[in-house]
């Protein structure tokens, strides 16, 4: 093809037949000046030449490139493998055993997101995604802030008993157990190792961790994710998600701080173990209970202002149920269940009816759907956010701190926003009743 | 051995410019030139007697000075690869205009050198030498350490790969193209 070739060689040589910059050529220029005066003053070595010469023929350099990939291939079939990668799990494991703070964010559930500060020797601040926060300085004390009811809790930590992933994740051994290969997020390669951790009998050892992998950005050797895998007898297997960690980042100390913020009332730590003490309980009228609730779909409205409006007395909630309840009827749609309050620290909270799946309404009312799930509940009577006599105390925020340490005390973590179920009716205060319900998962 | 002034005016200096023209225009950059250079320096320090008994030590240098600049473009090549794929479009229909007017263009040229830079590294050596510095092909066997119908085995086939990246620049084959 003498036509094209004729063509791409002009072309080819057009586009490269571009002059030196003045300034470029003197540079280079230059820079040959001071080779011929380094050839000049000191020539090469007759040695290095010697060497070279050796290698050039193309009679030695074949079988010497052989000999060369030999010696490679044999030297990475005797070397254990992934010990190259392993470089890459000791540079993560290293940063991990010697952080002095460490943040992280931890999926429990779907959307259930908790956000967790350390700083060394014992500083812990564990933030809920619905609205709780607790706080440790590593002596003992840990203080429990619901900034739901604007309540705070002094309480002692049991340091053995509670599962502890930073010091899993301090506990690191030096090479994995096992390489889990490699995934891409967009432009960087993470590598993935698992660990299987041998002491369960350790402080803080999570019950029933049976793999902890942890992915590794290849480029940089830092952390990017850790998936638990947990594994109890006769349970489905359980898996939670650890993202955004950073290690040695400044943290602000107050995040620590063991004086309850301004505003905040106590709910005596004292009382509250009394109250929640399953002794106290079984001689209550009170029947708490761990089950599981079936799927929701609701007809909701968001509100606006504070939670604490559902206990005030100027009907603000149960005027915006009653417009659901008109708009419910209008489109011939019944009731699946009573009206609820759902807390919800990313909308603000809403009020609704429970309705069939399927059901569709125009705005502003909302639909939201929540999945089957297991759910710590207790069933209060008397008038729907008034005071009322229960040995769980008379104010709404004691009843559900009360509530929440029962559910720690049972093994349980929460796992997403609280609600309150209200039935009864207007005409019977007394026999009106408040259901108690939160999302939970087990403690790990 | 010779004295090594009169070394470096037999071997070096007669192809002082055209070991810096040939760097130029692979690389286009003041810095990657001068690091090219550097390089390719370095590289004949250390062959300086291999240069002196090359029978043809001029066509040696100047691969030399080619392989280093090619080694920098490809890097270059391969960092736009990761910033931008489309740099060299897969077909561009448009053919107006005269060929000296599109080769002409800035961009034009950075996509034959990347096109260039996409080459094995004896076919773009062996382009490079034949097309742009006209060396012959008995000469760059020489300097590339093997025989001529291997160097014009590599000057075909960078010529298909060249044809194949840039149809879209050359008429004569797109047309070509065209009529297959």
């Amino acid at each position: 093809m003498p036509d094209t070739n004729d063509e791409l060689n002009e072309f080819v040589k057009r586009s490269t037949q571009v002059e030196v910059p003045t300034v470029v050529a003197e540079r280079l220029h230059r820079r040959l000046t001071e080779f011929r005066a380094r050839v000049e003053q000191r020539p090469p070595s007759r040695l290095l030449a010697l060497a070279y010469s050796l290698i050039h023929p193309a009679s030695f350099r074949v079988p010497l490139m052989t000999a060369a990939l030999l010696v490679v291939v044999i030297t990475l079939a005797f070397i254990p493998r992934g010990s190259n990668a392993g470089r890459v799990y000791a540079a993560a494991a290293t940063q991990l055993r010697s952080a002095h703070s460490l943040q992280y964010t931890v999926e429990i559930a779907p959307g259930a997101e908790v956000d967790f500060a350390y700083l060394a020797p014992g500083f812990r601040q564990i933030k809920l995604s619905w609205g709780m926060e607790i706080r440790s300085d590593g002596s003992g004390r840990q203080m429990i802030l619901m900034h739901l009811t604007k309540n705070y809790i002094v309480d002692k930590e049991e340091q053995n008993e509670v599962p502890d992933l930073v010091q899993q994740l301090k506990l690191l051994p030096k090479t994995p157990d096992q390489s889990i290969g490699e995934q891409w997020l967009g432009s960087r390669k993470l590598m993935g190792y698992r660990v299987r951790p041998s002491k369960s009998d350790m402080p803080g050892a999570i019950l029933g961790l049976s793999a902890l992998d942890l992915w590794v950005d290849a480029a940089t050797g830092n952390p990017d994710h850790v998936d638990l895998s947990i594994q109890e007898p006769n349970k489905p297997l359980y898996q939670m998600h650890i993202k955004n960690i950073r290690i040695d980042a400044e943290i602000d100390r107050s995040l620590f701080d063991m004086n309850p913020p301004a505003g905040y009332t106590k709910f005596g730590a004292e009382t509250a173990q009394q109250q929640a003490d399953p002794h106290s309980l079984h001689v209550s009228t009170l029947r708490p209970e761990i089950k599981q609730a079936g799927a929701l779909t609701a007809v909701v409205l968001p509100m606006q202002g504070s939670f604490t409006q559902t206990r005030t007395a100027d009907h603000a909630v149960q005027e915006q149920l009653e417009k659901i309840g008109k708009q419910l009827e209008k489109n011939g749609i019944t009731p699946d269940g009573p009206a609820f309050g759902r807390y919800d620290p990313q909308r603000n909270w809403v009020a609704g009816y429970p309705v069939p799946p399927g059901t569709r309404i125009e705005a502003p009312f909302e639909i939201i759907t929540l999945p089957e799930t297991s759910v710590a509940s207790v069933v209060v009577t008397g008038p729907w956010g008034q005071e009322f006599d229960s040995p769980w105390g008379h104010d709404p925020g004691s009843r559900w701190a009360t509530f929440v340490m029962w559910i720690g005390r049972q093994g349980y973590a929460l796992a997403g926003p609280p609600m309150e179920f209200w039935s009864g009716d207007n005409a019977h205060p007394q026999a009106q009743t408040t259901e108690m319900r939160i999302a939970v998962t087990r403690a790990k | 051995m010779n004295d090594p002034q009169s070394e470096y005016k037999r071997l070096i200096a007669p192809v002082e410019d055209r070991m810096i023209r040939a760097i130029w225009r692979i690389v286009r950059d003041s810095n990657d030139a001068d690091d090219a250079l550097q390089e390719a320096l370095l590289i004949v320090w250390k062959r300086w007697s291999q240069v002196q008994k090359h029978p043809n030590p001029h066509a040696l240098v100047l691969r030399i000075c080619i392989h280093s600049a090619y080694d920098l473009l490809r890097q270059k090549t391969r960092r736009l690869k990761w910033q931008d794929t489309s740099a060299i479009p897969e077909a561009i229909p448009d053919t107006a205009g005269s060929l000296a007017q599109r080769a002409s263009g800035h961009e034009q040229n950075e996509q034959v050198l990347q096109a260039i830079g996409k080459l094995s590294k004896n076919q773009a050596q062996a382009i490079l030498m034949r097309t742009v510095e006209e060396i012959p092909y008995a000469d760059i066997a020489l300097a590339m350490s093997c025989r001529e119908a291997t160097v014009r085995k590599h000057v075909a086939r960078a010529r298909t790969k060249l044809r194949a990246l840039l149809s879209h620049l050359i008429p004569a084959v797109q047309k070509e193209n065209v009529h297959a």
